[in-house]
């Protein structure tokens, strides 16, 4: 097994005594060292869940996991606590949406870059504070000396979230995994945050999973996307071949619905109605109640994934000509 | 009282709202915040003003001030001719014609009164009775795509976001306003949802003879639903133009930075330096001269001692910066 | 930082200068002449003029405060017009007791309550946590009073363990550190205990429960910290609120004490408050509630000191 992340069949359940919610429903996908995936998906579809399974970050206590998780060859779901505490910050590291809030507002950030550093490589505190000097260059933070003995609320948004991604960086992991970083930044920080991660991702070979909601910014970053609706991949391929030939009728729905250049004095097209009750999945296609193209047959089985293997395939069993996107 | 839409006063040739120097100073001296700074701008009847710029540069602080909400520290605004305050439109009258739609639709909402009561309360207060509102409260519903027999008896938290945003936009509707001020509407949205809202508001516009004043950071949404664009920079106008014209040929580097700042929407032509480097600043110690000086490609060494003035590029398309020419017509 | 002592002391000044205030007028709130508040009924003619002139009776009630002020200052806090003695060797002596009483019942209430608290908050919906909770409520519910007769009755009349009256086997009201002193406060301090205890539990898990809820928690496991590092951040987060709520508590400790001090007759502040209510003794009450007052101030601002030195947000 020679890929970095090896995922086949993955589900993720939230189980409490009212109801159970079924979050992920079986995912495959592999990545590649140096390969950077982008989940897409609309809110509640399944992606932190899905990326935080990667690190077993969901609430222990309610969650249970099914399926094949393999990250670095570590298989992650049967994996006893001390070793995914071990993986967890030095092979495997994960940005959050919001920086503000995931960082720990009575720490400054060099304390919170150290104890990483320290946890993991058990280096002295000096040589964990030269290491952060290092990170806050690297994620282009200037006059890095008074950044380190800054508290969070004390730097801008742009700053906060380089210094999260210094933190993520800090012990060089092989797998970065990034959950709407630049969803809470204006558009003139986001692009900037975009290019250090793409950046940073070729200079350090490291493999990405970025989760966005976001068609623009998964076409900057990303070299497959892998489009999420409740809880299933229902498309995946090459970001080219996802955004010019959408095959699956959600993510042509996704695409006319997301405004851009051009589309002024156009209708917009719409998805019609919401997304499915996690807690009560229908037994088809998920998407069908909402779909153009759905019959009878759609709600008999969740339709498969067609095609090979990491070519661009959908889960719909009328896929419709690419006719808006 | 039957709240009848109110007549147009001055003709189609009268600009509907027309904002004079507006100033908002928060904050005692040592450490003011320039939120709003010298705005002077016009929407006109019929028309979709949109406004855009990064967080913090005081387009809801704007709002705020047209909506009577803050005292503005200086200016006027002037509707449909008359002046708003005293001696002119009283505020209740103003308020009546404007109305306003915020970003996050659940704390617009009283979690205590069912979706009529939201929409019917100004109904009722200006003295509608009790029918007429319940008929009015189920037109609304209707009017903005959600099914009266279905929505009317529930309560906030039961709706989803573009549901409740939708109630907004019915109770902001339900007087027969002239002028409605969007601000972030659809910023809180899922994509999906963000396409089903501003569809309606372009049927709503043309159903009603609204006009908008549409608030967004999304310049793709911004440009989608706008007539004209206004670029706002720290509490300031940067540039105001016909939406083609200024995306087609924005004139002051902000706006080019801005616009340059969109996701390519290309794998194949991916953006490769970032417009702008840092994070907008902070209202509390504005630059001297231009002050967009310190962020701008372009800078020059007059940039940082004068302050441009608005040029005129062309008949409607104005931009503060000196390298801003006037386009020979 | 130096300034932001600088200003929160600046800030308390008022504060203490409106509760001398308040000291000061109880004289002339009571009833009747300021000067049958001051000295006994049968105080011979030279004394009362005596002590006209030393606090300026005749002059304006500004001038008055400002006396009486500079009087405090200077350590005089009057005379008792119960036992006719100075009133700073006996409130010294009082306050001292009472300060070793609430510390002790700070030292039994605070540790466990932080301790209660912080396992149920960190284990919410299981049965420590309901078990916290039903302590939490009967330790705030419970009535002193009653606690302290239960008591009593239980380790001093029937088993005979444990002293029931006073301070010390001598009956003198000094404290000192030996088995004899520290019996005489076991009981005492176990019953004042208990509110504050029940209040650190409450609030404790309240704060670690909303902690460990935060965003910030899933980065730090996703960085691999273990427990250790974990409870470090819980703790320097929760320190800040968990003091102010300690502050308050032993603030209450001192000056709320009356009835367990009445019942075991310990000889500190809220027995010689009880006795100066029952004595009419208003310079002694004035004095007392003066430095109780001050004390909780003190207190107030020490907190605010710890809170500003603990979370760099609260720098301002
Ligand atoms: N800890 C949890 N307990 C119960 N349900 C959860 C939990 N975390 C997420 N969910 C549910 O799982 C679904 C997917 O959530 P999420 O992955 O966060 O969506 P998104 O695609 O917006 O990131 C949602 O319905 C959410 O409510
Ligand atoms: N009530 C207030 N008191 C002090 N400063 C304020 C207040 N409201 C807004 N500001 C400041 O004014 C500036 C403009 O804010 P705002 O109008 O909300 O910006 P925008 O809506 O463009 O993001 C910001 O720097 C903000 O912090
Ligand atoms: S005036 Fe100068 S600094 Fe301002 S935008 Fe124009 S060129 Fe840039
Ligand atoms: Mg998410
Ligand atoms: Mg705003």
């Amino acid at each position: 097994m020679s890929n970095l992340v090896h995922v086949r069949d993955l589900t993720v359940k939230f189980v409490s005594r009212d109801r159970t919610v079924h979050a992920v429903n079986g995912v495959d996908f592999d990545l590649d060292q140096g390969e950077v995936l982008c989940i897409l998906g609309e809110s509640g579809s399944g992606k932190s869940v899905t990326l935080r399974a990667l690190m077993r970050l969901n609430p222990p206590t309610r969650t249970v996991m099914t399926g094949t998780l393999n990250v670095g060859g570590q298989d992650i779901i049967t994996a006893s606590d001390r070793e995914i505490e071990s993986i967890r910050g030095r092979s495997v590291a994960m940005v959050f949406q919001e920086p503000m809030t995931a960082l720990d507002p009575v720490f400054t950030i060099g304390q919170q870059i150290r104890e990483t550093v320290i946890r993991h490589e058990g280096v002295s505190k000096a040589d964990a504070h030269k290491r952060a000097l290092e990170l806050l260059d690297l994620v282009q933070i200037p006059s890095a000396e008074r950044r380190l003995a800054a508290y969070p609320h004390e730097l801008s948004g742009g700053l906060r979230q380089r210094a999260m991604i210094a933190i993520a960086l800090s012990c060089r992991p092989k797998l970065l995994l990034a959950d709407e970083p630049t969803t809470a930044l204006d558009a003139t920080v986001q692009i900037q945050i975009l290019l250090l991660l793409r950046r940073l991702q070729r200079e350090l070979g490291m493999g990405v999973i970025f989760v966005t909601h976001d068609l623009g910014v998964a076409g900057e970053i990303a070299d497959r996307i892998a489009v999420m609706y409740a809880g299933r991949f229902v498309e995946e391929g090459a970001v080219r071949e996802v955004m010019r030939h959408a095959k699956h009728p959600y993510t042509q729905g996704l695409l006319g619905a997301t405004v851009h250049e051009g589309m002024r004095g156009k209708r917009l097209t719409t998805i019609i109605g919401s997304p499915p009750n996690l807690a009560n999945l229908p037994t088809g296609c998920a998407f069908a109640p909402r779909c153009p193209s759905a019959d009878a047959a759609c709600l008999e089985a969740v339709p498969g994934l067609d095609g090979a293997f990491g070519a661009h395939r959908a889960r719909c069993i009328h896929q419709p000509a690419e006719a808006m996107a | 009282m039957t709240l009848a839409p109110i007549p147009d006063r001055g003709g189609p040739a009268q600009p509907l709202l027309l904002v004079k120097d507006l100033s908002k100073h928060f904050g005692k001296s040592g450490s003011v915040v320039r939120a709003v700074d010298g705005v002077s701008f016009a929407i006109r009847k019929g028309e979709t003003l949109g406004i855009v710029g990064e967080s913090g540069c005081g387009k809801s602080t704007t709002s705020r001030l047209i909506m009577g909400l803050i005292d503005p520290t200086a200016g006027e605004v002037i509707f449909d001719g008359e002046h708003v305050g005293p001696g002119g439109l009283s505020v209740a009258e103003f308020r009546r014609q404007v109305q306003m739609v915020f970003q996050d639709s659940y704390a617009s909402l009283n979690p205590r009164l069912t979706i009529s009561e939201s929409i019917g309360f100004a109904p009722r207060v200006h003295g509608l009775s009790r029918e007429a509102t319940n008929a009015r409260v189920r037109d609304l519903l209707a009017a903005v795509g959600l099914e009266p027999d279905q929505f009317a008896q529930r309560y906030p938290h039961e709706l989803s976001g573009g549901q409740r945003q939708r109630v907004n936009i019915a109770r902001a509707l339900a007087l027969r306003p002239r002028l409605i001020i969007l601000d972030e509407p659809v910023s809180a949205l899922d994509k999906s949802v963000e396409a089903q809202v501003l569809n309606l508001l372009v049927d709503l516009k043309a159903e009603f003879g609204l006009s908008y004043l549409f608030i967004s950071h999304d310049l793709n949404v911004v440009q989608y639903i706008s007539d004209r664009v206004l670029v706002m920079y720290l509490g300031r106008v940067a540039e105001i133009g016909p939406v083609d014209d200024l995306y087609a040929h924005p004139s002051h580097p902000y706006t080019r930075a801005l616009l340059a700042s969109r996701p390519s929407m290309d794998p194949d032509h991916r953006r490769t330096t970032p417009p702008l480097t840092g994070d907008p600043p902070n209202p509390v110690n504005v630059p001297s001269g231009c002050r967009f000086h310190p962020r701008c490609a372009q800078v020059m060494p007059k940039c940082s001692a004068a302050e441009p003035e608005m040029v005129k590029i062309n008949a409607d398309h104005q931009a503060a910066c000196f390298l801003a020419e006037t386009v020979p017509a | 930082m130096i300034a932001t002592i600088f200003r929160r002391a600046l800030y308390s000044l008022p504060i203490a200068l409106a509760v001398s205030l308040f000291c000061f007028l109880l004289v002339h709130i009571a009833p009747g002449d300021p000067i049958n508040a001051i000295l006994p009924p049968d105080a011979p003619a030279d004394v009362v003029a005596q002590v006209k002139e030393a606090y300026g009776l005749d002059k304006p009630l500004p001038v008055q405060f400002g006396i009486w002020l500079f009087r405090v200052l200077h350590g005089d806090l009057g005379r008792s017009l119960a036992t006719g003695r100075d009133i700073w060797p006996d409130l010294h002596s009082a306050l001292a007791n009472t300060l070793v009483l609430a510390a002790a019942a700070a030292m039994i209430g605070f540790p466990l309550g932080t301790m209660f608290g912080s396992i149920a908050g960190a284990f919410r919906g299981s049965w420590i946590d309901r078990a916290a909770v039903v302590l939490a409520v009967a330790g705030v519910s419970v009535p002193h009073y009653w606690l302290g007769m239960v008591m009593v009755v239980i380790f001093s009349v029937l088993l005979n363990w444990l002293p029931s009256m006073g301070a010390s086997p001598d009956g003198s009201g000094v404290w000192a550190l030996d088995w004899g002193h520290l019996s005489h406060i076991v009981l005492p301090a176990i019953t004042l205990s208990v509110i504050p205890m029940g209040i650190v539990t409450r609030t404790l898990r309240g704060i670690v429960g909303d902690i460990l809820n935060q965003d910030f928690i899933t980065t730090l496991r996703g960085k691999g910290l273990r427990r250790g590092g974990l409870i470090a951040h819980v703790v320097k987060n929760a320190a800040p609120q968990a003091l102010a709520v300690m502050g308050l508590q032993l603030g209450y400790l001192m000056g709320g004490s009356i009835l367990v001090e009445t019942v075991f007759a310990w000889p500190g502040t809220g027995l010689l408050l009880n006795n100066a209510i029952f004595q009419r003794d208003i310079p002694v009450l004035q004095a007392t509630i003066l430095v109780l007052s001050m004390f909780f101030v003190g207190l107030n601002l020490a907190v605010d000191l710890a809170q500003a030195l603990l979370d760099p947000r609260m720098r301002r």
